[in-house]
């Protein structure tokens, strides 16, 4: 049970911050000619270290379990989101 | 980015698509059945029906398990092996250890199949493993597996075949790193609508990007455990032990280092598992106990990964006098760094560390990269549609690509219609081969692609809904009220999954793709980037 939770608390913060990534892709906005709705800063150093801080915690709490299943999921999780693309008018 | 000129990517990319041009389709097939495979106990537990629910190993066995093998010739107390597979069959297989004339380790003993709640002897064989017959009650989970590992082929052929194609997916992925200049940039970079060409480019590498971590995983674990009993051990048998596969298979097992013959009864089977059960949390799995009635006799029981953790562990105890002796390590008696890196392997092949969980997790693991697979050889023919000789290659990928799950599809109907009978591990890839040739024949005679898929769509549609019900008409399987009242979750899990994959492929046949479903409104004139 514990573990399940630490996953889901891992897996939402990484995706939270590949969603932020997205969001602020400028390839991604240029591909589509995207125009923000909202104006986010971009800073995408830091949304990828905290992409990946789930891992070094698990990794050192020893939760090696809810690190390779919050890495598998990261990886098809992201790949969906990407895979969407966005409104003509967003 | 590239870290290649324009002359190696070229060679590259020929290397990139020819490897998968002429192994993809096989590659897909393994790594689509080894998808499922993940899924193997459940479908040997739904398949069954739910009867395998009583775990032997929560029961006393001590007394039925001494009646058993006390009699036998005593090569055979070697070694005593005691396994439930998810079916529910219990085998008892007290054996010896042996070198063939053609120098391969074999195990040879006596076979029982018990009925796990009487202990009722249901089959018992003697000889050497590949002389058992399949147990008729995990036909279709064997079936699956088998044609994942080895692709049904014979040993050692089948296991180089996917070991191989694991080297191909290694590579494929290696290759895809050089070829793909922007693969950081593009990772967020969503498939473009201006082209078709562009589209399935931007598919492919999109998926590629992001499933590449396991894309490595996979492979490489999928080619060690090809390899492994294939050419490794009978390499470190011949540079190490001089040929002898039986004393490398001991020192990487472990043998004690004091040997003591002289005869002792074995300690209560029932109280050590009750002991284990307590001490590590957790039933255990399977057990085996060497040198059966002698003083050096050790139980060894295994169990699951604890809480947090992706690796059983072997628990070892006197089975002469009932002490414990503590954890032992995968290979050798002492923890080594071989010993703890192997133990990764499995887990990370198998994602059968956490449960359902992980399970599901490593299924979309595998259908990501049968996506890549099948995306890749779309962009490659597409490439050379003015060609006949490509357009009459992708066809073959809506034809592999539908007819492997279809073949899966038969392969369940077949066993349902043959379970309990004589023979089902024989109908069930009867069923797998006449819905493979019925899915070729469909590819062949609907000339229209769309058409075609909506027909392959239609037919999984149809039968993925159809399965829970023939489970329990056919195969008198459990219904869901008496599968509550036992508690077998996973049985109602695997039938709502069936249902769910059905209306998926029913959302197909409709048009529903997961696509328009997430993207609603298309983008407004989409811009061109470089291809590459």
């Amino acid at each position: 049970m514990i573990t399940a939770t630490i996953y889901i608390c891992a897996t939402l913060l990484s995706a939270a911050a590949i969603a932020y990534l997205l969001l602020t892709d400028p390839k991604r906005a240029r591909v589509f000619k995207q125009k923000s709705i909202v104006s986010l800063p971009r800073k995408p150093r830091l949304a990828w270290v905290i992409v990946f801080s789930p891992a070094a915690v698990l990794l050192v709490a020893g939760q090696t379990s809810a690190f390779l299943a919050w890495f598998g999921t990261m990886t098809v999780v992201g790949w969906l989101m990407a895979m969407k693309r966005p409104g003509a008018g967003a | 980015m590239s870290i290649a000129n324009k002359a190696q990517s070229k060679r590259l990319l020929a290397v990139h698509g020819w490897s998968a041009v002429i192994l993809g389709l096989f590659l897909y097939v393994v790594v689509l059945t080894g998808s499922v495979a993940v899924l193997s106990h459940e479908i040997g537990l739904w398949s069954g029906g739910g009867h395998g629910h009583h775990n032997v190993l929560e029961h006393p066995l001590h007394d039925r398990i001494v009646e058993l093998v006390d009699p036998l010739d005593p090569a055979y107390h070697e070694e005593v092996s005691l396994f439930q597979n998810a079916a529910g069959s219990v085998f008892l297989f007290p054996h010896g250890h042996e070198t063939t004339d053609e120098g391969s380790f074999v195990e040879k003993g006596v076979r029982y199949v018990l009925d796990p709640v009487s202990l009722e002897i249901l089959q018992r064989e003697e000889g050497t493993r590949s002389d058992f017959a399949p147990d008729h009650r995990s036909a279709l989970d064997r079936f699956i597996v088998d044609l994942h590992v080895r692709l049904h082929a014979p040993n050692p052929w089948g296991l180089f075949a996917t070991g191989i194609l694991g080297f191909v997916m290694l590579s494929a992925a290696i290759s895809g790193i050089i070829l793909h200049k922007h693969l950081i940039k593009d990772l967020f970079v969503a498939p473009r609508l201006s082209g078709l060409l562009l589209n399935r480019r931007d598919r492919h590498i999109l998926a590629g990007s992001w499933s590449l971590p396991f894309s490595f995983i996979l492979a490489f674990t999928g080619a060690f455990f090809s390899f492994a009993g294939t050419i490794g051990l009978p390499i470190v048998a011949m540079a190490a032990f001089g040929g002898d596969q039986v004393k490398a298979f001991e020192a990487v097992r472990g043998t004690p280092a004091i040997e003591d013959e002289r005869p002792a009864p074995i300690y209560d089977l029932d109280a050590m598992l009750a002991e284990s059960k307590e001490r590590v949390g957790s039933t255990p799995q399977f057990l085996t106990i060497s040198n059966w009635g002698r003083a050096d006799a050790k139980l060894t029981v295994f169990h699951g990964p604890a809480e947090g953790k992706i690796q059983g562990s072997n628990h070892v105890y006197n089975a002469a006098t009932g002490a414990y002796e503590g954890v032992k390590p995968l290979f050798g008696e002492k923890p080594s760094l071989g010993s703890a890196v192997f133990a990764w392997v499995g887990p990370l092949h198998f994602g059968n560390f956490a449960g359902l969980m992980s399970k599901a997790i490593w299924v979309a693991l595998g259908l990501a990269t049968c996506y890549v697979t099948l995306t890749g050889l779309q962009l490659w023919t597409q490439r050379r549609h003015e060609s006949a000789v490509w357009r009459s290659m992708s066809r073959a990928i809506p034809i592999v690509g539908y007819g492997t799950p279809l073949g899966l599809l038969g392969a369940a109907f077949a066993f349902f219609a043959s379970y309990p009978g004589p023979n089902p591990a024989y109908w069930t890839a009867v069923g797998f081969i006449a819905a493979s040739i019925a899915s070729i024949i469909m590819g062949l005679t609907i000339r229209e692609r769309t058409q075609l898929s909506r027909s392959y769509q239609g037919v999984l549609a149809a039968g993925l809904v159809l399965l829970p019900i023939l489970r329990v008409t056919l195969a008198e399987g459990l219904w869901w009220p008496q599968l509550i009242s036992q508690g077998s979750v996973i049985i109602i899990t695997m039938d709502l999954l069936m249902l769910v994959c059905g209306l998926g492929c029913l959302a197909m046949v409709l048009g529903i793709t997961f696509e328009r479903a997430v993207a609603p409104r298309p983008a407004k004139q989409p811009l061109m980037q470089p291809a590459e």
